[in-house]
């Protein structure tokens, strides 16, 4: 009970009298502020996300956003399963960059046992994280065009999007938090026939990104709600932590996968969308660039797409071949023991950052030698990034707000965990 | 022989310098390095090691081959290697050679989750097979007993079964029969394994070879959970964990304590817990209502049972028994003393010594603990057969003796299953242990022209009696022990059973016992003393929570002062006689006579008897074991606590809280205007323990906290000085009266088997064990008689007749016959061939176990 | 790949700032091109699909309700019930309670057979590791998506439900389509 009450306490404290008090000092005692509340359920907040917005007329003063509407423990969660059984926890974090949240884990997982992820593993990984990012970049762009008004984008993009998820769906069995990414690799080989299906959403892909253009891009309204809107330089942003699309559109070209490259992003070529001003367009163009990016780097993943096994065949971590355990009794014992107890993991911690949609992702997990881990926690991006809504907002139109917010693309599944 | 002392030595492991005692075995040294060598066969508990599967192999600096980490002791600078490739391979290649032959039975063994095979597999073995032929085949799968399944195919052959069945319990049955791969582990005649402490080869079997029949897929490790608890189903109240699924228990594991039970069970304890989740437990209360006893509401019941007590007054009395916790204790003497007003409150149906001798027998300086047994130069087990009266001690008993050299010397009127083991054992006549103490007092004060004339009273003689003083004395037998003890003190044990104090003279072989022990100057030693078996469970705890006609909580004076207190061993005649009219039996038993005589009888039990159906008035369901809270004492006097594991069944509710709820019924009866008049300021289980702990001097400053796992031995405190004092002799001894003159007839002794109990015959999987009345006699006695092996008989003596069937045993002294029964009192009776029956064939009794 | 990336490996974006005479051109020229391109898409055809009536097919590895399996000759269980797949569940919604086969009544085929089986499904999360854990092939998910009901006890799903052939009710996707 106390602890509620105590939250509600320091809800209600939230006011933003200094402000007032300044108004008044400037003899301006007519005019008044007014908190405005916005959210948690709201459209215009992707999630549930709650924004205590101060307004001076229609001008925004002052912003809180307040999160935990959807706090789910995971990492907490975790801690109290095998890790094997944590991945398809964590992945419901951040429930647009699921296979991103797995791998984070999982790549955190194998650096501290140490385990060497096969070639074909790493490819078939990188194919299904751009396709991912692609996937989380259209149900950004739909719904933040949505808060532009512009109705029909949200169509198309969910078009396209429906297409990823039916690879989704045809690779690993399911079009959300898929759990394909495993320690030591991908649970499954692709099927027959995706290559073809993968190819042909490559080759159209671009097309639709040129039609998303023409509709966008260069129209005036889309253009005064967000050229020049809430700029924010690189400096400032990289103080607030913010990563990801947010800072490459501030013209700072951060990009892990560029910069420490994993899980073979080394051997594609691919570029990096960089803003100039670091406004609401740049930050809309730059993810918009970076869908073609990312179907360039799916075909060069199937064009250079290795032979050999898609998980490691070291036995004490990755699960036997099924075929096995009809007639070897290692095998069926090293089954039981993975599935029942599972691996073990040396004692130690790792940081493991990704580059997700979103910006930074990593992933920190401590192990004390035990099969389940000691602590998991995830920097997720969309928090950081969160922080920067009210200083890019202060002193914009309450219209602009909601055009910035739609451009941070925040995910209150990562932010709340 | 007294412990060994303890050199501690520095070696190297894996790079590391750990300190550790010589000679320890390099497995277990190594832990203390924290490094673990795998291993299957080796298990300290079982003795030596024997080296049998070869999983621990390491390399020591300096010897050429690999060796075994489990039989090698560490000595002074040694460097041992248990991470390098040799070591690797060669722990592989061990595995899988275990694998081989190893059924692919994972997904259907009960083992599967908490098998060693699999996790030194996991975590030690190379992780592919090579192996692609047929594997061994046997039949499958098969009882070894009703109890144990086996499986001959999954079997490692790395011995534990075996060594546990030769050298621990020294059942002598089970072998390894056949060579090589056809090896298997089996009984050496093909008869089922049935012995007391056949269930620890479930536990000790390092594979899914050996499992619980009545486990058998009942869940999985990780369906489950452990409940740490006390078993109370014998005074030797190890400690278990009760394995916990949906709220119901369905097995139960050691807990390993070294102070307690070295890690071992017995069938009973392992077993017995399905009488916690059978349809006849009473789980409801009941009161009778036109001749029969029907479910009430609890209200009702405690109604009717307070408005009872409380219109008796001093005309009722209480009697507590079985495993009635210490704080169920000290609430019982509360409610009789404080609310009811009567002084007839006892633990003890037998009766027993006075305040003073139980003060004197169970002061601190004079009590040895459970692993003094295996230390003692000498251990005098008396009037007590351990395997059926404390069975895990029986064990403790059968270790020293192997092991650390024990002399043993056994006094019992029936032949006793440590006689093999025994330097001296020595029959006494059934009800003669007075006498036999006298004489034993004497021999070793040597007096010894009393000691003919005390011998023969008991019914034994001067050699005899020689033996045990030569064995307590540390002479060899036959060697002409004297009376002197010109070698100085001695780690001595005397294990002595209650029975030898209860009864009207228990006071006289009390005194006896005393002189005994200061005559050998036990007291103040360290490793010496006496050790006692109370007949009920926590009988000791009772006693010292104040359930005694004579003594409130600590022994202390009694409340009520000198008004004259009936105790256990008078209440039937204080029925009888109309000087009492109501009973309160607290998981006691009494016969049906004694409950016919009272007017009002309220029992709390678990299981309703036919005395209880037919006498009792009202019934109030009591908890298991596995349900209770509160704390227990230990006949060595360890405090240990007992944690709930499963909610109550049904209605049953906390014995605490309805002796509270009794007690604040009874009060507000007697004192209508005071509405909380009787209120025992009992809310929660810990706030009964509390009030114990402030109530017993002894225990004082106790905690539950404290109390945690592993107990805590009070005479060990410092508060033990707050024991009361009291004179422990040496004492003029009076001539006992002399034994029971046959004429013809044959002396009668009892004795209560291990399989007696409700909860083994309420148990489905030990219904098999619960003991046929039979009467153990001398072949000679029984051709005297024209009966034999299987006869039907009638046995009786004064009218009191009870039928049973003949069991011959050699050992059994001609002129006496035992008989498994508390109906009958000791004295002559006769033995008569029962007219034929009609109706099926009798049983065979030759499967009793004996 | 060294870093920083070289300009070649950046591209720049940016756009004219609105209004002025480019705004004014915009407002007519790009709002135009933005009718062509949605005019456009009338003639690519219908993209929903008319849900109920029409049921989105599945492709093989689609992980819907599970289904428990027999053997087609004996007509015995595969399920053994040895309880990998509740210790494999990350939600904790198998339960499995195992008994004994007799030779007179005989479930499955091996020692032990599932007495109980039960799936609540409302807590399933349809990750498939209980398909993966499953040593005989006993479990597995079919293609059933349509799992709603209206009471969360009737989404527990007992061994017999499981067993049950599910109402071909959602279609598997053919080959190629």
């Amino acid at each position: 009970m106390s602890s509620i009450s105590e939250y509600r306490a320091q809800e209600e404290s939230i006011t933003m009298a200094p402000l007032g008090e300044q108004i008044a000092e400037q003899g301006e005692e007519d005019r008044e502020l007014m908190t405005l509340n916005i959210g948690p359920h709201h459209p215009a907040t992707h999630g549930v996300l709650r924004l205590l917005v101060t307004l001076d007329g229609e001008v925004v003063r002052d912003l809180k956003p307040i999160i935990g509407y959807v706090h789910t423990g995971i990492e907490k969660t975790a801690e109290d399963k095998s890790y094997w059984k944590a991945i398809p926890v964590v992945e419901r974090m951040d429930y647009l960059a699921y296979y991103f949240n797995a791998f984070a884990f999982c790549g955190a997982t194998e650096t501290l046992l140490g385990v060497e992820v096969p070639k074909r593993a790493q490819y078939l990984r990188v194919l299904h994280l751009e396709l991912n990012r692609i996937m989380s970049h259209l149900v950004w762009l739909g719904t933040s065009a949505l808060d532009l008004g512009a109705m029909s984008m949200f169509w198309y993009c969910f078009r396209e999007r429906e297409a990823v998820l039916d690879l989704f769906e045809m690779s690993s069995g399911q079009r959300m938090h898929t759990r394909y990414i495993q320690v030591g690799g991908v649970i499954e080989d692709i099927p027959a026939g995706f290559e073809e299906r993968v190819r042909a959403f490559c080759a159209q892909m671009p097309t639709r990104v040129d039609q998303y253009n023409d509709l966008l891009d260069r129209n005036e309204i889309v253009l005064r709600r967000l050229r020049h809107v809430c700029p924010m330089g690189a400096d400032e942003l990289l103080a607030l932590g913010v990563t990801g699309p947010l800072l490459r559109a501030a013209g700072n070209p951060w990009d892990l996968r560029k910069a420490m490259p994993y899980s073979s992003y080394e051997d594609f070529d691919f570029a990096i969308p960089v803003g100039t001003e670091g406004d609401n367009y740049d930050r809309f163009a730059v993810r918009l660039a970076e869908i073609k990016e990312s179907v360039k780097i799916v075909e060069q993943c199937l064009d250079g797409l290795p032979e050999g096994p898609y998980i490691t065949d070291d036995r004490k971590v990755a699960l036997p071949p099924r075929h096995e355990l009809a007639t070897s009794m290692e095998a069926l014992i090293h089954h039981f023991k993975l599935v029942t107890e599972g691996f073990r993991v040396p004692p130690g911690e790792v940081y493991y950052p990704i580059e997700s949609p979103r910006g930074e992702l990593g992933c920190f997990v401590r192990s004390d030698g035990s099969s389940k881990p000691a602590r998991v926690h995830m920097r997720d991006p969309s928090f950081v990034n969160l922080q920067a809504t009210a200083p890019m907002t202060k002193d914009a139109y309450l219209a602009d707000l909601i055009a910035t917010l739609a451009m941070l693309d925040p995910v209150l599944g990562g932010i709340d965990r | 022989m007294p412990r060994p002392e303890i050199h501690m030595i520095t070696f190297t492991v894996d790079g590391r310098e750990v300190r550790a005692p010589e000679n320890a075995m390099l497995v277990d040294a190594a832990k203390l390095g924290d490094v673990e060598i795998p291993v299957f066969c080796y298990e300290p508990k079982l003795g030596q090691p024997v080296g049998a599967c070869r999983m621990c192999l390491v390399e020591i600096e300096g010897i050429p081959k690999l060796q075994t980490g489990c039989s090698t002791p560490v000595k002074d600078g040694m460097v041992v290697i248990t991470q390098s490739e040799r070591v690797k391979e060669a722990q592989e290649a061990i595995v899988e050679f275990l694998l081989v032959n190893h059924p692919l039975d994972c997904p259907v063994c009960d083992k599967g989750g908490e098998c060693p095979l699999q996790d030194i597999s996991f975590g030690w073995g190379g992780g592919r097979s090579r192996f692609i032929e047929p594997k061994r085949h046997f039949e499958k799968p098969l009882a070894l007993s009703p109890l144990i399944a086996i499986d001959r195919e999954r079997c490692i052959l790395c011995y534990r079964c075996v060594r546990f069945s030769q050298e621990i319990s020294e059942d002598y049955q089970l072998i390894l029969a056949e060579r090589s791969a056809d090896t298997y582990v089996s009984t050496f005649d093909g008869h089922p394994y049935v012995a007391p402490f056949s269930g620890n080869i479930i536990e000790l079997c390092p594979v899914g070879a050996l499992t619980s029949q009545p486990y058998r897929f009942r869940a999985r490790p990780w369906d489950i959970e452990g409940a740490g608890s006390v078993c109370t189903l014998c005074p030797a109240q190890c400690n278990v964990e009760l394995t916990v699924r949906d709220e119901r228990v369905l097995r139960v594991l050691a807990r390993q304590h070294p102070g307690v039970d070295d890690g071992w069970l017995c069938d009973k304890g392992r077993f017995a817990y399905q009488s916690v989740h059978v349809d006849e437990r009473i789980t409801r209360p009941m009161v009778r209502e036109g001749g029969e006893l029907r479910p009430v509401s609890w209200e009702r019941a405690l109604d009717e049972a307070a408005g009872a007590l409380g219109r008796a007054g001093a005309q009722s009395a209480v009697l507590a028994g079985g495993g009635a916790t210490n704080e169920e204790g000290y609430l019982l003497q509360r409610l009789a003393r404080e609310a009811v007003g009567t002084p007839h409150v006892d633990s003890r149906a037998g009766g027993g010594p006075g305040r003073e001798l139980a003060a004197a027998l169970g002061a601190p300086a004079l009590q040895a603990t459970v692993p003094d047994l295996e230390h003692a130069h000498a251990v005098l087990v008396l009037e007590t057969e351990p395997v059926d009266d404390m069975p895990i001690v029986d064990l403790r008993i059968r270790k020293g003796v192997r092991r650390n050299r024990v002399r043993l010397a056994v006094a019992t009127p029936r032949p006793s299953s440590l006689d093999r083991n025994a330097d001296v054992s020595v029959r006494y006549a059934p009800g003669c242990g007075e006498a036999f103490v006298a004489a034993l007092s004497a021999m070793l004060g040597g007096e010894g022209k009393n000691v003919d004339e005390l011998a023969s009273s008991a019914g034994t003689t001067v050699e005899a009696l020689r033996g045990v003083t030569g064995v307590l004395r540390g002479v060899e037998v036959g060697e002409g022990a004297t009376g002197s003890d010109e070698a100085g003190p001695r780690d001595i044990v005397i294990l002595w059973g209650e029975r030898l104090t209860q009864g009207r003279r228990g006071a006289a072989a009390a005194r006896g016992l005393l002189n005994v022990a200061a005559r050998l100057r036990l007291g103040g030693r360290e490793g010496a003393g006496l050790l006692e078996v109370p007949v009920a469970a926590n009988g000791r705890g009772l006693r010292e929570a104040g359930v005694l006609h004579d003594a409130g909580p600590g022994l202390s004076e009694p409340p009520h002062g000198e008004m004259a207190a009936i105790d256990g061993l008078e209440l039937p005649d204080g029925l009888a006689r109309g000087d009492l009219t109501t009973l309160l039996l607290w998981d006691a038993e009494v016969d049906a006579a004694t409950l016919a005589a009272a007017g009002t009888v309220i029992a709390h039990a678990a299981f309703l008897t036919d005395a209880l159906r037919a006498h009792a008035t009202v019934v109030l369901p009591a908890e298991s074991y596995a349900e209770k809270e509160g704390t227990v004492t230990h006949p060595d006097g360890r405090v240990q606590r007992l944690r709930p594991a499963i909610g109550r069944q049904g209605g049953v509710r906390p014995g605490w809280q309805v002796l509270a709820d009794l007690m604040a019924r009874v009060g507000a009866t007697q004192d209508p205007a005071d509405p909380g008049a009787g209120d025992p300021r009992v809310l929660t289980g810990p706030m009964a323990s509390r009030q114990l702990f402030e109530a017993v001097p002894v225990y004082a400053g106790l905690t539950l906290e404290e109390l945690g796992g592993r107990g805590v031995r009070w005479p060990a405190r410092e508060q033990a000085a707050a024991w009361p004092r009291a004179d422990a002799g040496p004492f003029g001894l009076e001539v006992p009266p002399g034994p029971v003159k046959a004429n013809g007839d044959l002396r009668l002794g009892t004795f209560r088997s291990i399989w007696a109990g409700p909860e083994v015959g309420h148990s489905p999987a030990l219904r098999f064990l619960v003991p046929k009345p039979r009467v153990e006699m001398a072949p000679a006695d029984a051709q005297r008689r024209n009966v034999t092996q299987g006869d039907h008989v009638t046995v009786g003596h004064n009218g009191a007749a009870l039928h049973a069937t003949v069991v011959l045993r050699d050992a059994v002294p001609r002129g006496t016959v035992f008989v498994e029964t508390d109906a009958l009192r000791a004295g002559p009776v006769d033995v008569r061939k029962a007219p034929p029956r009609a109706g099926p064939p009798a049983p065979d009794p030759a499967e009793a176990p004996s | 790949m060294a870093w920083p990336p070289t300009p070649q490996e950046l591209i720049t974006v940016s756009a004219p700032s609105p209004g002025g005479a480019g705004g004014a051109y915009r407002a007519f020229g790009e709002t135009l091109r933005g009718l062509k391109t949605t005019m456009a898409r009338v003639f690519e055809g219908i993209h929903t699909i008319q849900y109920p009536e029409e049921k989105v097919p599945v492709y093989p590895r689609f992980r819907g309700r599970h289904r428990l399996h027999r053997f087609e000759d004996t007509g015995l269980e595969k399920c053994v019930g040895c309880s990998l797949c509740a210790a494999a569940c990350p939600a904790d919604c198998i339960r499995v309670v195992a008994a004994e086969n007799t030779p007179e009544h005989r479930i499955s085929a091996g020692e032990r057979y599932a007495a109980v089986y039960e799936i609540n499904l409302s807590r399933c999360i349809f990750c498939g590791y209980c398909e993966v854990a499953c040593p005989f092939d006993a479990i597995t998910m079919g293609q059933d998506y349509e799992m709603s009901d209206y009471s969360r006890s009737d989404l527990i799903f007992t061994k017999e439900m499981l067993l049950a052939e599910p109402l071909d009710r959602t279609p598997l996707r053919a080959e190629g389509e």
